[in-house]
Protein backbone atom coordinates (compact mmCIF):
# COMPACT_ATOMS: atom_id res chain seq x y z
CA UNK A 1 0.00 0.00 0.00
CA UNK A 2 1.74 3.69 -0.49
CA UNK A 3 2.78 5.13 2.84
CA UNK A 4 2.08 1.55 4.34
CA UNK A 5 4.87 1.66 7.13
CA UNK A 6 4.53 5.58 7.44
CA UNK A 7 0.34 5.06 7.52
CA UNK A 8 1.00 2.43 10.37
CA UNK A 9 3.52 4.26 12.59
CA UNK A 10 1.55 6.99 12.42
CA UNK A 11 -1.96 4.95 12.94
CA UNK A 12 0.31 3.63 16.04
CA UNK A 13 1.63 6.52 17.59
CA UNK A 14 -1.74 8.38 17.88
CA UNK A 15 -3.59 5.32 19.05
CA UNK A 16 -1.17 5.22 21.77
CA UNK A 17 -1.27 8.97 23.04
CA UNK A 18 -5.29 8.30 22.41
CA UNK A 19 -4.92 5.75 25.18
CA UNK A 20 -2.37 7.35 27.47
CA UNK A 21 -4.56 10.32 27.26
CA UNK A 22 -7.84 8.00 27.86
CA UNK A 23 -5.49 6.42 31.24
CA UNK A 24 -4.86 10.09 32.21
CA UNK A 25 -8.46 11.61 31.73
CA UNK A 26 -9.88 8.46 34.10
CA UNK A 27 -6.91 8.44 36.35
CA UNK A 28 -7.63 12.57 36.57
CA UNK A 29 -11.41 11.95 37.25
CA UNK A 30 -10.85 9.36 40.04
CA UNK A 31 -8.62 11.67 41.60
CA UNK A 32 -11.04 14.60 41.72
CA UNK A 33 -13.86 12.67 42.30
CA UNK A 34 -15.34 12.86 39.73
CA UNK A 35 -15.68 9.47 39.23
CA UNK A 36 -17.65 7.67 41.98
CA UNK A 37 -15.45 5.30 44.07
CA UNK A 38 -18.52 5.73 46.48
CA UNK A 39 -18.87 2.15 48.21
CA UNK A 40 -16.33 0.55 46.32
CA UNK A 41 -15.67 -1.63 49.61
CA UNK A 42 -19.30 -1.52 51.21
CA UNK A 43 -21.80 -4.42 50.04
CA UNK A 44 -24.30 -3.12 48.24
CA UNK A 45 -27.08 -5.46 49.49
CA UNK A 46 -27.04 -4.84 53.47
CA UNK A 47 -24.98 -1.35 52.99
CA UNK A 48 -22.63 -2.45 55.30
CA UNK A 49 -18.64 -2.51 55.06
CA UNK A 50 -17.40 -5.87 53.30
CA UNK A 51 -15.10 -7.68 56.34
CA UNK A 52 -13.21 -9.58 53.40
CA UNK A 53 -14.70 -9.78 50.22
CA UNK A 54 -14.36 -6.60 48.70
CA UNK A 55 -10.93 -5.75 50.22
CA UNK A 56 -9.36 -9.14 48.97
CA UNK A 57 -10.75 -8.77 45.60
CA UNK A 58 -9.19 -5.25 45.35
CA UNK A 59 -6.03 -6.56 46.66
CA UNK A 60 -5.74 -9.61 44.15
CA UNK A 61 -6.59 -8.08 41.47
CA UNK A 62 -4.17 -4.76 41.83
CA UNK A 63 -1.39 -7.24 43.04
CA UNK A 64 -2.67 -9.44 39.67
CA UNK A 65 -2.39 -6.53 37.32
CA UNK A 66 0.99 -5.18 38.26
CA UNK A 67 2.46 -8.40 38.52
CA UNK A 68 1.32 -8.80 34.87
CA UNK A 69 2.63 -5.79 33.62
CA UNK A 70 6.16 -6.08 35.13
CA UNK A 71 6.09 -10.08 33.53
CA UNK A 72 4.91 -8.43 29.89
CA UNK A 73 7.54 -5.63 30.26
CA UNK A 74 10.44 -8.04 31.21
CA UNK A 75 9.35 -9.99 28.15
CA UNK A 76 9.41 -7.32 25.50
CA UNK A 77 11.86 -7.62 22.58
CA UNK A 78 11.85 -11.66 23.53
CA UNK A 79 8.68 -12.39 21.62
CA UNK A 80 5.52 -11.04 20.06
CA UNK A 81 3.09 -12.76 21.96
CA UNK A 82 1.87 -11.63 25.36
CA UNK A 83 3.67 -13.89 28.06
CA UNK A 84 1.51 -16.41 30.00
CA UNK A 85 0.10 -15.70 32.91
CA UNK A 86 1.11 -18.19 35.75
CA UNK A 87 -0.91 -20.79 36.55
CA UNK A 88 -0.68 -19.39 40.35
CA UNK A 89 -1.74 -15.88 39.88
CA UNK A 90 -4.90 -17.24 37.65
CA UNK A 91 -5.28 -19.46 40.54
CA UNK A 92 -5.62 -16.44 42.91
CA UNK A 93 -7.29 -14.42 40.87
CA UNK A 94 -10.04 -17.41 40.47
CA UNK A 95 -10.16 -17.57 44.16
CA UNK A 96 -10.58 -14.30 44.75
CA UNK A 97 -13.46 -13.94 42.49
CA UNK A 98 -15.09 -16.66 43.67
CA UNK A 99 -14.80 -15.33 47.91
CA UNK A 100 -16.40 -12.40 46.26
CA UNK A 101 -19.39 -13.82 44.87
CA UNK A 102 -19.72 -16.57 47.41
CA UNK A 103 -19.63 -13.32 49.91
CA UNK A 104 -22.35 -11.62 47.74
CA UNK A 105 -24.90 -14.61 47.73
CA UNK A 106 -24.23 -14.71 51.52
CA UNK A 107 -25.22 -11.54 51.90
CA UNK A 108 -28.35 -11.74 49.47
CA UNK A 109 -29.12 -14.73 51.70
CA UNK A 110 -29.15 -12.57 54.78
CA UNK A 111 -30.72 -10.10 53.42
CA UNK A 112 -33.90 -12.30 52.56
CA UNK A 113 -33.87 -13.76 55.60
CA UNK A 114 -33.71 -10.34 57.23
CA UNK A 115 -36.41 -8.96 55.28
CA UNK A 116 -39.62 -8.18 56.52
CA UNK A 117 -42.21 -11.27 56.20
CA UNK A 118 -39.47 -13.77 56.11
CA UNK A 119 -40.38 -17.01 57.74
CA UNK A 120 -38.68 -17.30 60.75
CA UNK B 1 -20.41 29.42 15.52
CA UNK B 2 -23.71 27.44 13.87
CA UNK B 3 -23.05 23.50 14.32
CA UNK B 4 -24.06 22.20 11.45
CA UNK B 5 -22.27 25.15 9.11
CA UNK B 6 -19.09 23.63 10.83
CA UNK B 7 -19.58 20.04 10.48
CA UNK B 8 -20.25 21.07 6.44
CA UNK B 9 -17.15 22.86 6.76
CA UNK B 10 -15.19 19.96 8.34
CA UNK B 11 -16.60 17.44 5.70
CA UNK B 12 -15.44 19.73 3.04
CA UNK B 13 -12.00 20.04 4.13
CA UNK B 14 -11.92 16.46 4.94
CA UNK B 15 -12.91 15.46 1.39
CA UNK B 16 -10.78 18.40 -0.14
CA UNK B 17 -7.89 16.84 1.63
CA UNK B 18 -8.21 13.39 0.71
CA UNK B 19 -9.25 14.73 -3.40
CA UNK B 20 -5.56 16.64 -2.89
CA UNK B 21 -3.69 13.28 -1.37
CA UNK B 22 -4.97 11.12 -3.96
CA UNK B 23 -3.89 13.72 -6.64
CA UNK B 24 -0.54 13.77 -5.30
CA UNK B 25 -0.23 10.26 -5.07
CA UNK B 26 -1.48 10.01 -8.64
CA UNK B 27 1.39 12.46 -9.56
CA UNK B 28 4.46 10.99 -7.69
CA UNK B 29 3.23 7.34 -7.25
CA UNK B 30 6.55 4.84 -7.55
CA UNK B 31 6.37 2.01 -9.60
CA UNK B 32 6.27 -1.00 -8.73
CA UNK B 33 8.64 -2.59 -9.26
CA UNK B 34 11.05 0.00 -9.36
CA UNK B 35 12.15 1.53 -12.80
CA UNK B 36 9.28 -0.11 -14.34
CA UNK B 37 6.14 2.13 -16.09
CA UNK B 38 2.64 1.83 -13.93
CA UNK B 39 -0.59 2.16 -16.22
CA UNK B 40 -2.94 4.81 -15.82
CA UNK B 41 -5.94 2.25 -14.47
CA UNK B 42 -3.22 1.34 -11.90
CA UNK B 43 -1.70 4.60 -10.84
CA UNK B 44 -5.68 5.83 -10.11
CA UNK B 45 -6.11 2.27 -7.87
CA UNK B 46 -2.93 2.93 -6.08
CA UNK B 47 -3.53 6.76 -5.58
CA UNK B 48 -7.22 6.08 -4.00
CA UNK B 49 -6.02 3.07 -2.01
CA UNK B 50 -3.42 5.53 -0.51
CA UNK B 51 -5.97 8.18 0.09
CA UNK B 52 -8.80 6.13 1.75
CA UNK B 53 -5.80 4.83 4.13
CA UNK B 54 -5.15 8.18 4.97
CA UNK B 55 -8.62 9.53 5.40
CA UNK B 56 -8.84 6.57 7.79
CA UNK B 57 -5.99 7.33 9.84
CA UNK B 58 -7.40 10.84 9.78
CA UNK B 59 -10.98 10.13 10.64
CA UNK B 60 -10.40 7.33 13.39
CA UNK B 61 -7.61 9.37 14.99
CA UNK B 62 -10.01 12.58 15.43
CA UNK B 63 -12.77 10.35 16.27
CA UNK B 64 -10.04 9.41 19.44
CA UNK B 65 -9.56 12.69 20.12
CA UNK B 66 -13.17 14.16 20.75
CA UNK B 67 -13.96 10.99 22.84
CA UNK B 68 -10.78 12.73 24.93
CA UNK B 69 -11.67 15.96 24.86
CA UNK B 70 -15.19 15.88 25.46
CA UNK B 71 -13.91 13.33 28.63
CA UNK B 72 -11.57 16.13 29.86
CA UNK B 73 -14.34 18.95 29.45
CA UNK B 74 -17.15 16.69 31.14
CA UNK B 75 -19.12 16.84 28.28
CA UNK B 76 -19.37 13.02 28.77
CA UNK B 77 -19.81 12.50 31.61
CA UNK B 78 -17.34 9.17 33.50
CA UNK B 79 -19.10 9.91 37.13
CA UNK B 80 -20.86 6.14 36.54
CA UNK B 81 -17.73 4.59 34.64
CA UNK B 82 -17.33 2.22 37.79
CA UNK B 83 -20.69 2.58 39.47
CA UNK B 84 -24.37 0.74 39.04
CA UNK B 85 -27.43 2.42 38.17
CA UNK B 86 -27.85 2.93 42.42
CA UNK B 87 -24.68 5.36 42.38
CA UNK B 88 -22.61 2.98 44.37
CA UNK B 89 -18.95 1.64 42.78
CA UNK B 90 -19.10 -1.99 41.33
CA UNK B 91 -15.76 -3.78 42.40
CA UNK B 92 -16.15 -6.10 39.28
CA UNK B 93 -16.17 -3.11 37.09
CA UNK B 94 -13.57 -1.89 38.68
CA UNK B 95 -11.44 -4.74 38.27
CA UNK B 96 -12.49 -4.86 34.48
CA UNK B 97 -11.56 -1.55 33.91
CA UNK B 98 -8.19 -2.62 35.43
CA UNK B 99 -7.72 -5.59 33.36
CA UNK B 100 -8.56 -3.74 30.34
CA UNK B 101 -6.25 -1.10 30.26
CA UNK B 102 -3.84 -3.12 31.36
CA UNK B 103 -3.89 -5.69 28.42
CA UNK B 104 -4.71 -2.53 26.06
CA UNK B 105 -1.34 -1.09 27.01
CA UNK B 106 0.53 -3.45 26.96
CA UNK B 107 -0.87 -4.57 23.41
CA UNK B 108 -0.22 -0.84 21.82
CA UNK B 109 3.22 -1.04 23.99
CA UNK B 110 4.35 -4.39 21.73
CA UNK B 111 2.31 -3.28 19.02
CA UNK B 112 4.55 -0.11 19.03
CA UNK B 113 8.31 -1.96 19.38
CA UNK B 114 6.95 -4.61 16.64
CA UNK B 115 7.16 -1.23 14.29
CA UNK B 116 9.91 -0.07 15.73
CA UNK B 117 12.08 -3.44 14.66
CA UNK B 118 10.60 -3.45 11.66
CA UNK B 119 8.07 -6.37 12.37
CA UNK B 120 5.30 -3.97 11.01
CA UNK B 121 3.39 -6.90 9.42
CA UNK B 122 2.80 -9.03 12.22
CA UNK B 123 0.16 -7.76 15.32
CA UNK B 124 1.15 -9.43 18.61
CA UNK B 125 -0.63 -12.36 19.71
CA UNK B 126 -2.24 -12.23 23.28
CA UNK B 127 -1.89 -15.86 24.83
CA UNK B 128 -4.54 -17.84 25.69
CA UNK B 129 -4.42 -17.10 29.59
CA UNK B 130 -4.78 -13.65 29.44
CA UNK B 131 -8.01 -14.18 27.47
CA UNK B 132 -9.25 -16.49 30.08
CA UNK B 133 -8.32 -13.72 33.05
CA UNK B 134 -10.36 -10.85 31.44
CA UNK B 135 -12.75 -14.13 30.98
CA UNK B 136 -13.23 -14.66 34.60
CA UNK B 137 -13.12 -10.85 35.14
CA UNK B 138 -16.49 -10.96 33.07
CA UNK B 139 -18.04 -14.19 34.26
CA UNK B 140 -17.87 -12.72 37.83
CA UNK B 141 -19.37 -9.45 36.93
CA UNK B 142 -22.65 -11.38 35.42
CA UNK B 143 -22.45 -13.43 38.35
CA UNK B 144 -22.06 -10.63 40.56
CA UNK B 145 -25.07 -8.82 38.49
CA UNK B 146 -27.35 -11.99 38.24
CA UNK B 147 -26.94 -11.84 42.15
CA UNK B 148 -28.06 -8.70 42.98
CA UNK B 149 -30.95 -8.30 40.51
CA UNK B 150 -32.24 -11.70 41.77
CA UNK B 151 -32.06 -10.17 45.42
CA UNK B 152 -33.62 -6.66 44.15
CA UNK B 153 -36.30 -9.00 42.76
CA UNK B 154 -37.18 -10.62 45.92
CA UNK B 155 -36.97 -7.33 47.35
CA UNK B 156 -39.63 -5.93 45.36
CA UNK B 157 -41.96 -8.82 45.46
CA UNK B 158 -41.95 -8.65 49.35
CA UNK B 159 -42.77 -5.18 49.14
CA UNK B 160 -45.74 -6.10 47.16
CA UNK B 161 -48.75 -7.74 48.50
CA UNK B 162 -50.02 -10.66 46.23
CA UNK B 163 -53.04 -10.32 44.18
CA UNK B 164 -55.38 -12.87 45.16
CA UNK B 165 -58.21 -14.09 42.69
CA UNK B 166 -61.42 -16.19 43.57
CA UNK B 167 -62.04 -19.12 41.29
Amino acid sequence: MPGGKFLVLTFAVAMTIWLGGLLLVVAYNIVGGRISLRGLLTETLTGQMAAFSRPQMLFVSLAAAATYVGKAIEAIGTTNTFPPVPTELVAAVAGSQAVFIGGKWLSSALSKLRAPGAVK
Amino acid sequence: MNPERTTYLFGFAFVALMLLAAALLFVFAPAIPAGASMPPLGRLIYALVGASALGAVILLSALGATVIIKMALGTIDLKYLVAEESGAASLSRFQMLLFTFVIASLYFLYALYGLMNGDAAKLPEIDGSVLGLLGISGGSYLLSKGISAASSANASNADTPAVRTNR
